[in-house]
Formats: C-alpha cells, sequence, structure tokens
C-alpha cells in the first residue's frame, strides 16, 4: 500500500476494514470510486454519512431505526405478547420476508461465543429480561442461528428465562427448501423427523 | 501433494468468501489444518453435514494454493451436543485450547486419540443439568493431559529447584508457572508471584490423572477445594506456555455461574 499516494492509501484501508473485502477487493473498490464522476463519489460518501446518522437502534428491540421506539414495536397490530429473538438486525429481515410472523422482535446485536470472548454482557440480554419482567410476555421464541454460537445462545437464554415462567421455544432445525433428503446430514434429518407436523 | 485422505474431526468452522466455510481441522495424520469447504453454505451442498463442528469424518482434501480444499467427506459420527449447554460449551472450550495449541500440520496421533476419548467420555455422560462440577473436573483434566501431549508436561514428582522428591508429610507445596512444576516448601517459603499453592491432596490428584485413562475420571473423588486449586493452577499453566490469555475457559465456567 506504500506504492500509493496518501488519500489512495487511506482509502483502501478503509475499505480493507469492511468484512469480507481483501487488500485486493479493496484496491479494486478504491479504484472504481477514483474513476467515479465526483458528483456520483459525492453521493456515495453522503448515503454513507446519511445513513450513519440517522440510523440507530430501537430503544426496546435493538433493531436498526430510523425512529426510537421502530416501527415494529410502535405497531399495535403486533402482539407484544411474543417476542422472536434473533442475533442480528439482519434476521428481522429474514424472518419478516416470510410474512408469517405478526409478533414482535429482540435483537441480541451478536451470539454467545467462548472462543471469542463474547459473553452474557456483551449482547442485549439484560433489555430482554427486563421486557419480560414488564410484563405481558407469554412466549419468546429462540431464533439464532443454528450454529455453536446460536445453539449455546439458545440454551442459555432457555435456561435464564425458565424461572420467569413465560413459554420458551426454538425454531425448529428443518431441511432446507429443495434440500434432497439423501444429503441431508443426520442432525439435521433426526431434528427434522423430531420436528414433524400432523398434516 | 495432490489429493490426499485422512481422518479427522472439526474444531470450528466459520463463513468464508461468498458461499464457502473455512474449516479447521484437527486431523489424525497431519494435525491441524486449515481447509475451505466450496459452496458448503448452499443448502444442497454434499459437504454441508460433515464441516459442522464436532463432527468425525473420513476426509478427502486437495492441496490448493494458499488453503486446501475438502473435496469429500464420510461422516463417522457428529459430538455436536445440541441439546446439553454444558457439553456443547466445554466442548468448545477443548477445540478452542486445541486450536491454539496445535502447531500447524505436525500430527500428533496420541493427542488426536485423546481427543476422540473426551467426546466419547462427554457423550456419554448423561443429559443432566446438574452434574456441571462433574463437566468442570473432565476439563481440567483435559487441560492437563493436553499440556501432557502437546509437550508441556509439568514436573509432579520433584522439586524444580532442589530436585529432591516431594516428601509427602508436607501439607502444602507450591507449583511454579515458570519451573512447569512443584516446588517445595523448603525452596520457597512465602507466596511468591508466579508459585500457587497447591495441597498435596490436589498434587496426588494432578500425578495420578497424568497416568489415568479419561474413562475413570469419575472414580476419583476431587472436592470442591481440589477443584478450586486446579482451577487456578491449569487454566494458568497453559496460558503461561502458549504465553497468551485464553478467555474461552473462564467464560465457559461463569456461563455456568450465571445461571439460576
Ligand atoms: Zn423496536
Ligand atoms: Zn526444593
Amino acid at each position: 500500500m506504500t506504492y500509493y499516494v496518501g488519500p489512495v492509501a487511506n482509502l483502501i484501508r478503509e475499505l480493507h476494514k469492511l468484512p469480507g473485502i481483501g487488500p485486493k477487493s479493496a484496491q479494486r473498490l478504491a479504484f472504481f470510486i477514483l474513476q467515479l464522476p465526483v458528483a456520483e463519489a459525492q453521493r456515495l460518501a453522503e448515503a454513507i454519512l446519511v445513513a450513519r446518522e440517522k440510523i440507530s437502534y430501537c430503544s426496546i428491540c435493538g433493531n436498526l431505526t430510523d425512529q426510537d421506539p421502530c416501527s415494529i414495536c410502535r405497531d399495535e397490530a403486533r402482539n407484544p405478547a411474543l417476542i422472536c429473538v434473533v442475533e442480528q438486525a439482519r434476521d428481522v429481515i429474514a424472518i419478516e420476508k416470510t410474512r408469517n410472523y405478526r409478533g414482535r422482535y429482540h435483537v441480541l446485536q451478536g451470539a454467545l461465543s467462548p472462543m471469542d470472548g463474547i459473553g452474557p454482557e456483551k449482547l442485549r440480554i439484560t433489555e430482554l429480561i427486563d421486557r419480560i419482567q414488564n410484563g405481558g410476555v407469554q412466549e419468546v421464541i429462540l431464533g439464532t442461528n443454528l450454529n455453536p454460537e446460536g445453539d449455546v445462545t439458545a440454551m442459555y437464554l432457555a435456561k435464564l428465562l425458565k424461572p420467569s415462567g413465560v413459554r420458551v421455544t426454538r425454531l425448529a432445525h428443518g431441511l432446507p427448501v429443495g434440500g434432497d433428503l439423501e444429503y441431508a446430514d443426520e442432525l439435521t434429518l433426526s431434528k427434522s423427523l423430531e420436528g414433524r407436523r400432523e398434516m | 501433494m495432490g489429493f490426499y485422505k485422512t481422518e479427522a474431526v472439526v474444531l470450528r468452522n466459520r463463513d468464508f468468501r461468498e458461499a464457502d466455510q473455512l474449516v479447521t481441522l484437527f486431523s489424525l495424520d497431519y494435525g491441524k489444518i486449515k481447509a475451505v469447504a466450496r459452496g458448503a453454505r448452499k443448502p444442497k451442498s454434499r459437504l454441508r453435514g460433515g464441516i459442522q463442528a464436532f463432527t468425525w469424518n473420513d476426509l478427502m482434501l486437495h492441496t490448493g494454493r494458499n488453503l486446501d480444499i475438502i473435496t469429500g467427506c464420510d461422516i463417522r459420527r457428529s459430538f455436536y451436543f445440541r441439546e446439553d449447554l454444558d457439553k456443547l460449551t466445554n466442548a468448545l472450550y477443548w477445540a478452542d485450547l486445541l486450536e491454539r495449541i496445535l502447531p500447524e500440520r505436525e500430527a500428533n496421533p496420541a493427542l488426536y486419540a485423546l481427543f476422540i476419548n473426551f467426546l466419547q467420555v462427554l457423550d456419554s455422560l448423561p443429559d443432566n443439568p446438574k452434574m456441571t462440577d462433574d463437566y468442570r473436573v473432565l476439563s481440567h483434566l483435559f487441560e492437563l493431559k493436553l499440556a501432557n501431549l502437546a509437550g508441556y508436561r509439568p514436573d509432579l514428582n520433584q522439586c524444580g529447584y532442589c530436585q529432591k522428591p516431594l516428601t509427602p508429610a508436607k501439607g502444602r507445596v507450591w507449583f511454579s508457572l515458570g519451573l512447569g512444576g512443584v516446588v517445595c516448601p523448603v525452596c520457597v517459603q512465602a507466596p511468591e508471584a508466579g508459585f500457587l499453592p497447591l495441597s498435596l491432596g490436589t498434587l496426588k490428584i494432578m500425578q495420578y490423572w497424568l497416568g489415568m485413562p479419561v474413562q475413570q475420571f469419575y472414580r476419583l473423588k476431587v472436592t470442591k477445594s481440589n477443584r478450586q486449586e486446579l482451577k487456578r493452577i491449569l487454566p494458568a499453566f497453559l496460558e503461561y506456555y502458549l504465553e497468551q490469555g485464553i478467555s474461552s475457559g473462564k467464560l465457559v465456567r461463569d456461563l455456568g455461574d450465571n445461571l439460576p
């Protein structure tokens, strides 16, 4: 990077900080930006700034929002007795796309990960307990990822919430749509057997 | 090397590039390997099941430019403990220790066998939330046996200073992190930095553990005070030799403590 003059090196360095962007991609993006018309580069820079300034976390559910509380937490038509706990704001989008869920959310902003030094205090767990203690919650659906971090988080929360008396459920581990049975791993297959439904 | 085969347990996998996963393996023939499972995040991938954490596999790999490529897997069994918080978190702790302690591409068949053994013992324990203490003892046993097979066997029989065998008469000795073993109460009399108090009872447990098959871990009575000493000594010993902080062990223990 020392081959580049200051501003170019700086741009590459900043882009390199983005997730999934290696040094080569950072260079490619930097050169793309450098050949943009100034007006377009300005729009890009502004879009980043405005989004960063206007968007914050909802004080209730932790989702990304431009208003506090967010539109889902303000929506009277959504069942406040049902909370789906997810790791990230992008998981809210994924569930919203199903158009099948009418409860509310709680975004933890991460998952427990002993290997990465992420303990309960780094997640929005106290906020979740507070919401439940304030009353009115009947069921918490644990929608964390189906990997070690997500499973540790779900089991930890299930144990933590048990004394509060709310019903705690976990998203079923099913077969992926379009997944051939013969390629499904044994865990997925046995989980989808357990989670089978009446037809 | 082109194509090669080995038996391995998955220590960890992470999302990598668009649809791939980067997998850390503990293999029988090549020790720790980092390899890419291409397309493994797609639902139809044949590799998906085999590269999940704690899956015991027969793998086919191909040498790559930087990272090797996993081309096929045949699952022996999964040690992924999805239903038991203690089992899963302790297994994660062991995997974290192995990831840190194992050099890349250096076979250690004895340590590999030990790890499989520990996973089998963990699997054989009943799912019981009241057994947290047993899991902790098992994790301390893992720490000691891991240190031993990774080349850091602590000297538990003679004083690291005067070289005299420890006489069982005295109530307390020291464990020296720097000397990697015990020191007698004649050579060190008052507490000093890097010297951890060690009761003879706990010392005997450690001596016995070094030669004991993993399967027998529950046969030896480990009291709460033994456990506290083991907790102070063994993780610190590993951290001292690896020259790095290892937060996973404490985090796993705290997770259990914080629960109602
Ligand atoms: Zn909200
Ligand atoms: Zn001595």
